[in-house]
């Protein structure tokens, strides 16, 4: 299966590279979802913050599987992929990982608004 | 060893060196796992202790590409794709049968674990990966192995040639092990051994 979703590969309106993502992709990604929001009933609270990360992994690999050149996202995939795993092995470390990759996150925004830390408005 | 090991054709210490040199593994490559190592690891859970001897789980071995990219799908758990998954199942029909209840019987999970430690054992002994996964939706693996209403999926073995996967996750120090001596309680709960436990044989 292979129905795109989404306009053709190319840039967005606002310049930035687009890409295409095949349905089963995201269908992989929505299932993963989905079977996480069962689990964390269950599950210790800190299997929700690991689950979560795990997706934010999946999903810059569905970007960049797709053909995204964003050379960011790829190292913040690794670092996602290898750090989520601290879970399992060092659970203090885990979750002081968890504001730093917000932290990335916030400022890659933050660039890719064109401003910087303090400026942009609410 | 004893006259009772070697009958047994097992060395106890060797025993103990292949339990303690177990490691989960969640990276798997594609190489097949044969049909007369599949069939020794069926055999190994097989011979699982089980109360009462109801024998009320199924296994059922998943080997088709697809349907076993369709349970990873469903299972937040599984970081790979192995080349065998063996699906543990209540059979709910077997447990009405023996006059179980699922709900309290603590029997049905705890021989869920007899039958996933004794498969492992005779995977890691075979010198492939093994990964025992909870983390799936029952319900979304019912559907896609089309199961029947009186199977409950309570545990998936994954099993496989190791991939290559960097180093492994590390563990605390264990050598020699200072987490047996705070398993092991002494006649009295709370109690610790009189003495020093053994050590752990070297870890592979």
């Amino acid at each position: 299966m292979s129905n795109p979703i989404g306009p053709p590969g190319g840039p967005a309106a606002d310049g930035e590279p687009a890409v295409t993502v095949p349905r089963e992709r995201v269908y992989e990604l929505l299932a993963h979802l989905v079977a996480s929001a069962e689990l964390c009933v269950v599950e210790p609270d800190y299997y929700g913050s690991f689950r979560l990360l795990d997706a934010a992994a999946k999903l810059a690999a569905i970007m960049l599987g797709c053909g995204l050149d964003d050379p960011w996202l790829a190292g913040l995939h690794a670092e996602l992929d290898r750090s989520k795993l601290l879970m399992m092995s060092d659970r203090p470390a885990f979750y002081s990982y968890l504001p730093q990759a917000s932290r990335q996150v916030a400022e890659r925004l933050l660039r890719t608004a064109g401003g910087r830390a303090g400026e942009v408005t609410r | 060893m004893t006259a009772a090991d070697t009958r047994r054709g097992v060395d106890p210490a060797g025993l103990l060196a292949l339990l303690s040199s177990r490691r989960v593994v969640r990276n798997f490559n594609s190489e097949p796992v044969a049909d007369d190592q599949l069939w020794m690891i069926l055999e190994a859970g097989r011979w699982a202790t089980c109360a009462s001897n109801n024998r009320v789980h199924r296994l059922l071995v998943v080997r088709d590409p697809q349907r076993i990219k369709l349970v990873t799908d469903m299972a937040p758990g599984i970081f790979s794709r192995p080349a065998v998954m063996v699906v543990i199942c209540t059979d709910m029909q077997a447990v009405a049968a023996a006059g179980l209840r699922a709900d309290v019987d603590r029997t049905v999970f705890i021989d869920v674990g007899t039958l996933m430690m004794n498969m492992m054992a005779q995977v890691h002994a075979l010198g492939l990966g093994a990964c025992p996964a909870t983390s799936f939706s029952q319900a979304g693996v019912g559907v896609v192995l089309g199961l029947p209403e009186h199977a409950r999926p309570e545990a998936i073995l994954l099993v496989g040639h190791p991939a290559d996967a960097g180093p492994p996750v590390p563990r605390r120090p264990s050598r020699p092990s200072p987490l047996l001596a705070k398993l092991v309680q002494w006649e009295r709960y709370g109690q610790a051994p009189p003495v020093a436990p053994v050590a752990s044989p070297p870890c592979g």
